[in-house]
């Protein structure tokens, strides 16, 4: 029988954690995406060509957006993870009767909802630069759905695999963050010298952000279906994965 | 087996190639207090973590009220409360919140929760402090407040890995107390202590590990009686250059004015009356038993 109490009072610890420190915890990414939008898109954008039919501002707005979400989602869970396994606070979920579906989805809730409120805040800021008009709100609402799942699960995963400070930082500081840069947050792929456009289509987060710069303002440079297909097939396995390391205690259970 | 609360067979757990608990098997009684005793690395913490679910083990199996604790974790872990060795709380919430959020996770609906809570805290002596962060506490809270909250979801099975440890004399005897009502109440207890005495004064049945292995496991009395050596020393007003036949049957010594018995069961008025009988006159008599910590110590040293 379900545990939905215990799933519930995990999620509200999930989501109370980074309420309590939200100056470390949201106030941040408000403040980057703003420099971000203040830098790259009203004061180098301007002098900036158009992309296409749009401007340079507004194709970067999507990709700040889901640089935000991506980089809070992943830190949000990896960071909380580590601190329950770290300071031993783990066991009292250990044996605790939820089970490893409840315990992995109640994780990635708080994730989720943390997303949600970046996705929300930035949008708002992002006002003050453009007309605020989105294209396809379902789609739009989706995709910052699955991607919070995805960076969630992967944070989870990390936090996990991480036996130290250090190796936490490695996934963000050497395979996130470029990715995320590389994945057209800040450029078309058409500006990428053609032999290295390859680089950018093997990049998961290229789609990520591809498809909601489509679900934004309506331009895409990729083929949703192929983008569609690969966020499907990453939310999902690295959600089960996630499942199945809680299932094995994976450096949990002693 | 329904009066089993813990059904342990064949135990296995290895850490790093070393084997840390070594095919042990025993069962807990319903009711029990049960007395894990053992050196550091005896296997003690490890097999508690195995029956709550804090670590995998390699081989055996594990039941807590006929549920197996790996098929069916979810319902045997609803019968346990884990009071763990070393401090694990979480430092993003206040003791209230400590102990309504843990009930939450056996998914008791929060009104129960914080009824369950405020009696908890004034039985522990939390209530005061019952806003305060979990940093801000000093170790005998903390250690207070890991016991409530092991007892929050009120288990069958309240499980102490030494409880008592860096705790000052009041609170540990006001520990034993709490511990001594909820035994009487019901509550099956399975403890670990390095305080021998502790064992001596509440368990009803004790388990000596050593080295991963069960050296004894019996009601701790008759573990009393089968290892423990009586000592009875008489003391003469002079010293005896003849000792009476009737005494040469015992296994005695001669310590300067001294009569020295060593035998268990020895009748000490059968003693006296040969002593008497003897024209020997008595200045003291000193009667020692072992305790419970001289057998273990005794146990211990024998295996190495």
């Amino acid at each position: 029988m379900a545990n939905f109490i215990g799933f519930y009072t995990l999620t509200k610890r999930e989501i109370l954690r980074f309420l309590k420190v939200w100056t470390m915890t949201i106030l941040p990414t408000w403040i980057t995406t703003l420099l971000y939008l203040i830098i790259f898109g009203f004061t180098i954008g301007r002098v900036l060509p158009q992309i296409g039919n749009t401007s340079y501002l507004e194709f970067i707005i999507p990709g700040i957006l889901m640089m935000g979400l991506i980089t809070t989602t992943y830190a949000n869970n990896s960071t909380s993870i580590f601190m329950f396994k770290w300071l031993n606070y783990i066991e009292g979920i250990l044996i605790a009767p939820l089970s490893y579906i409840e315990t992995v989805t109640a994780f990635i809730l708080g994730g989720i909802v943390r997303g949600l409120i970046i996705a929300a805040s930035v949008y708002i800021i992002s006002l003050f630069f453009y007309s605020g008009s989105i294209f396809n709100p379902l789609l739009f609402v989706f995709l910052i759905l699955v991607v919070s799942l995805i960076f969630s699960s992967l944070g989870l995963i990390t936090g996990l695999w991480a036996e130290d400070w250090d190796q936490l930082n490695i996934w963000s500081t050497f395979i996130i963050t470029p990715l995320v840069f590389l994945g057209g947050v800040f450029h078309s792929i058409t500006l990428v010298p053609e032999s290295l456009q390859i680089i950018t289509r093997i990049n998961p987060i290229f789609y990520m952000i591809d498809a909601f710069r489509y679900s934004m303002i309506g331009v895409s440079e990729s083929n949703l279906f192929i983008g569609f297909f690969i966020i499907s097939i990453l939310a999902v396995s690295l959600f089960f994965f996630a499942v199945y390391l809680f299932r094995i205690g994976y450096k949990i259970r002693k | 087996m329904g009066n089993i609360a813990i059904s342990i067979r064949n135990l296995v757990k290895n850490y790093d190639g070393t084997e840390a608990v070594s095919n042990i098997s025993f069962d807990i009684k319903q009711g029990e207090f049960f007395g894990f005793l053992g050196p550091n690395g005896a296997g003690k913490t490890s097999t508690i973590n195995a029956i709550t679910g804090v670590a995998n083990f390699d081989l055996g199996k594990i039941e807590v009220f006929g549920n197996d604790v790996v098929k069916d974790y979810r319902k045997a872990r609803k019968f346990i409360g884990l009071a763990p060795q070393e401090f694990n709380l979480d430092p993003f919430l206040t003791i209230i919140e400590t102990l309504i959020y843990q009930g939450g996770y056996y998914g008791i609906p929060k009104n129960v929760c914080v009824k369950r809570a405020k009696e908890l805290m004034r039985l522990f002596g939390l209530y005061e402090k019952r806003n305060s962060s979990i940093k801000a506490l000093s170790g005998g809270l903390k250690r207070r407040l890991i016991i409530a909250k092991a007892l929050i979801h009120k288990p069958k099975i309240l499980i102490l890995d030494e409880p008592t440890a860096g705790v000052d004399v009041e609170l540990r005897h006001y520990l034993w107390d709490s511990l001594k009502k909820l035994n009487k109440n019901g509550t099956t207890i399975l403890l670990t202590t390095h305080y021998i005495e502790e064992a001596e004064k509440l368990c009803d049945r004790v388990c000596i590990l050593h080295k991963g292995n069960i050296l004894e496991i019996d009601d701790k009395k008759k573990l009393m009686k089968k290892f423990a050596n009586s000592q009875i020393t008489v003391e003469l007003a002079d010293k005896t250059k003849k000792i009476p036949k009737e005494i040469k049957r015992y296994n005695y010594k001669v310590d300067g004015k001294n009569l020295v018995f060593f035998e268990d069961n020895i009748k000490v008025n059968e003693i006296l009356k040969i002593i008497e009988k003897n024209n020997l006159k008595i200045i003291d008599i000193n009667i020692e038993s072992s305790s419970l910590e001289d057998i273990f110590i005794g146990m211990v040293k024998k295996n190495g």
